[in-house]
């Protein structure tokens, strides 16, 4: 499964300005992604999963800004590439797909010429064979008549098929990784489902790494290898599907996984939600920001944010209790 | 052909507005006090006769009908005051040709002007020449055309003599049409502006960039192209008050055109050419709206006409 290394990010530091101020929402994170491996990134809204996806194609919107850390693509690093550079990378060896199928194409151009733009930039087919690959892109995602699909707008299509044009789209140039930044929250449950499914018949199929981010676990469940969750801009506990389904270490981990419903659970089992809100960024302090949430503070844990414990088998995890315990 | 379908459906709405444009002038127009001969230096005799001579001693549903009939066959009648005798017909094409002339450079003015500033200034927004440009457009919009008018002859003509008052020499249409393209000019920077900001926060540009696409593609293919939909809707109507000329570009420069015609009809109560001008201005209005419509359909294909 997993070969050589594909994505490194080191200690990854993003800043909003807001005002007068710079809010962090990031701070410090690291992690890799090997080639055909899929890797998961779950937390809250506001946990910097997104942010953290979108540096890597250096799409961060407005104010924000990348204050350290560097993220090695195939050996070289992103942060340091000239824009022509990016560009050639985006949409060809990285691409991206999106939240919100509705608002991500483009309202006044064909899914048949947003398909081609891609193509045109990054590869040197002529038109012919640009239009055959568009349709051979729109069968692989599972889009029926592709031969009038390539001449429709985004409004004429359903949301699902709307994300499956946003996938062909990002498979269009064999893109050695893809991120997929919640791509099926804006969706219906059953297109959920089918969505999933296509992006791990697509993996398998093309051998390519994914980030998935996401706030479901269960679809964590179904796609990923590796997971890593994140809360308030840093990442808390990361290791296997196993490690983190079975074993997880992390109180947070633990409050995540107690908050899924099963089907197997009987109805008057209750969910038990996470007490509280993640802290206000803005006023981060030296404690370990989930201290007031969590059930098994201690006293270190107000005063000093904890260090990185290595559990082995890539398993790892910030929490006190397993420095101190 | 449903397109086609559509289109006639459109039309014959059109003549329907044209029909209930014309009627409601035309009573508005009796109401108001005095009739075209009261400026005659003439005995009241005199006058009754010219008014029955035009059959104006009629009651007013009779003239109506009169008129109704007389514009079906293609007959607008002839000017009763300020050029006697002569045809609306001829009267409204000569002085719209002149109006023209000066509505399309006003035109082409604003349309060059108003969208790439407004442009820039949502490009660069908060920027100093955006400020710049937000308060120059403020300005041109709310400040009335016969101020800058009067402004424009004051420091152009009467203190450094550049150009003339008079729209008969040479670079006498230059005024006139400042002062025509200032309001669509601003209006059009202001619009501009707002909508490709608030095209400049969609998610396709995003998408756009996502698949490397270059910053210029993605704002002036992508990005442009989105917000023009809103200018569409304001070039239609523009288009036709600007080519009709401004009434008060048009007075205040002596210009010959439709818009000066218009204000003098109706300070003569010459009943036939205001309704002459007025039917030409609403026709003109109401296709312009319709080409329009069309046009929108080939920027935007979510949109029908129905």
């Amino acid at each position: 499964m997993s070969g050589n290394v594909l994505l490194e990010v080191n200690n990854l530091e993003v800043s909003f300005r807001n005002g007068k101020v710079d809010v962090p929402a990031i701070q410090g994170i690291s992690f890799s992604l090997h080639e055909g491996e899929v890797l998961g990134i779950v937390g809250e809204s506001g946990s910097g999963k997104s942010v953290s996806s979108n540096c890597i194609l250096r799409l961060l919107p407005g104010t924000g800004r990348i204050t350290n850390g560097e993220i090695i693509f195939e050996g070289r690093d992103i942060l340091k590439m000239s824009k022509k550079e990016i560009t050639n990378i985006r949409g060809n060896d990285i691409s991206m797909i999106f939240q919100d199928p509705m608002t991500s194409l483009d309202p006044l151009f064909t899914v048949g010429q947003q398909i081609g733009e891609a193509l045109k930039k990054h590869s040197s087919l002529n038109s012919i064979e640009r239009k055959e690959r568009i349709l051979e892109l729109l069968n692989l995602v599972g889009i029926n008549q592709p031969e009038k699909r390539i001449h429709q707008y985004a409004h004429e299509l359903s949301g699902g098929m709307r994300q499956r044009v946003m996938i062909a789209m990002a498979l269009s140039c064999n893109p050695k990784l893809l991120i997929a930044d919640e791509p099926t929250t804006a969706l219906d449950v059953t297109i959920q489902a089918q969505i999933i499914e296509l992006l791990k018949e697509l993996q398998e199929k093309l051998h390519m790494s994914i980030i998935f981010i996401t706030h479901d676990l269960g679809v964590v469940s179904d796609i990923c290898d590796r997971v890593v969750v994140m809360y308030a801009g840093e990442i808390v506990e990361s290791g296997s599907k196993r490690h983190i389904f079975y074993q997880s270490h992390h109180p947070y981990t633990e409050g995540l996984l107690k908050s899924i419903p099963s089907m197997e659970q009987s109805r008057s089992v209750e969910l038990i939600p996470i007490e509280g809100n993640p802290p206000d960024m803005q006023l981060l302090g030296p404690e370990c920001p989930f201290a007031h949430r969590c059930k098994y503070a201690m006293n270190k844990c107000a005063q000093e944010k904890p260090p990185i414990t290595d559990l082995g088998d890539g398993h790892e995890v910030s929490c006190w209790k397993e420095v101190l315990l | 052909m449903e397109f086609v379908q559509k289109l006639l459906r459109r039309v014959l709405l059109a003549v329907f507005s044209l029909f209930v444009i014309v009627t409601i002038t035309f009573f508005l127009m009796n109401l108001i006090p005095g009739d075209p001969f009261m400026s005659e230096k003439a005995t009241p005799e005199i006058r009754a006769e010219l008014r029955a001579k035009y059959g104006l001693d009629q009651p007013i549903y009779v003239q109506y009908v009169r008129y109704l009939k007389g514009l079906v066959h293609g007959d607008m009648g002839n000017s009763y005051i300020l050029q006697k005798g002569r045809a609306i017909a001829s009267i409204v094409t000569e002085s719209f040709a002149v109006s023209m002339k000066l509505g399309i450079r006003a035109l082409l003015v604003a349309v060059f002007l108003g969208i790439p500033i407004g442009c820039i200034a949502g490009l660069w927004k908060g920027k100093v020449i955006d400020g710049f440009v937000r308060v120059f457009s403020a300005i041109g919009i709310s400040v009335p055309g016969y101020v800058i008018a009067a402004t424009l002859m004051l420091i152009l003509s009467v203190q450094f003599g550049l150009l003339p008052i008079s729209y008969n020499k040479p670079g006498g249409s230059v005024m006139p049409i400042i002062v025509l393209a200032m309001y669509p000019t601003c209006y059009l920077i202001r619009l501009t502006r707002a909508s490709i900001l608030e095209v400049l926060n969609q998610d396709y540009l995003r998408t756009e960039r996502s698949k490397g696409m270059s910053e210029f593609i993605v704002i002036f293919v992508h990005a442009l192209k989105n917000s023009l939909i809103p200018i569409v809707t304001y070039l239609g109507p523009l288009t036709a008050s600007v080519l009709t000329g401004g009434f008060v570009a048009e007075s205040v420069f002596n210009v010959p055109g439709l818009g000066r015609y218009f204000v003098t009809a109706v300070q003569n109560r010459d009943y036939t050419l205001i309704m002459g001008t007025t039917i030409f201005y609403a026709a003109l209005i109401i296709f312009m709206n319709l080409v329009c419509d069309v046009l929108y359909q080939i920027v935007d294909p979510r949109i029908k006409i129905n």
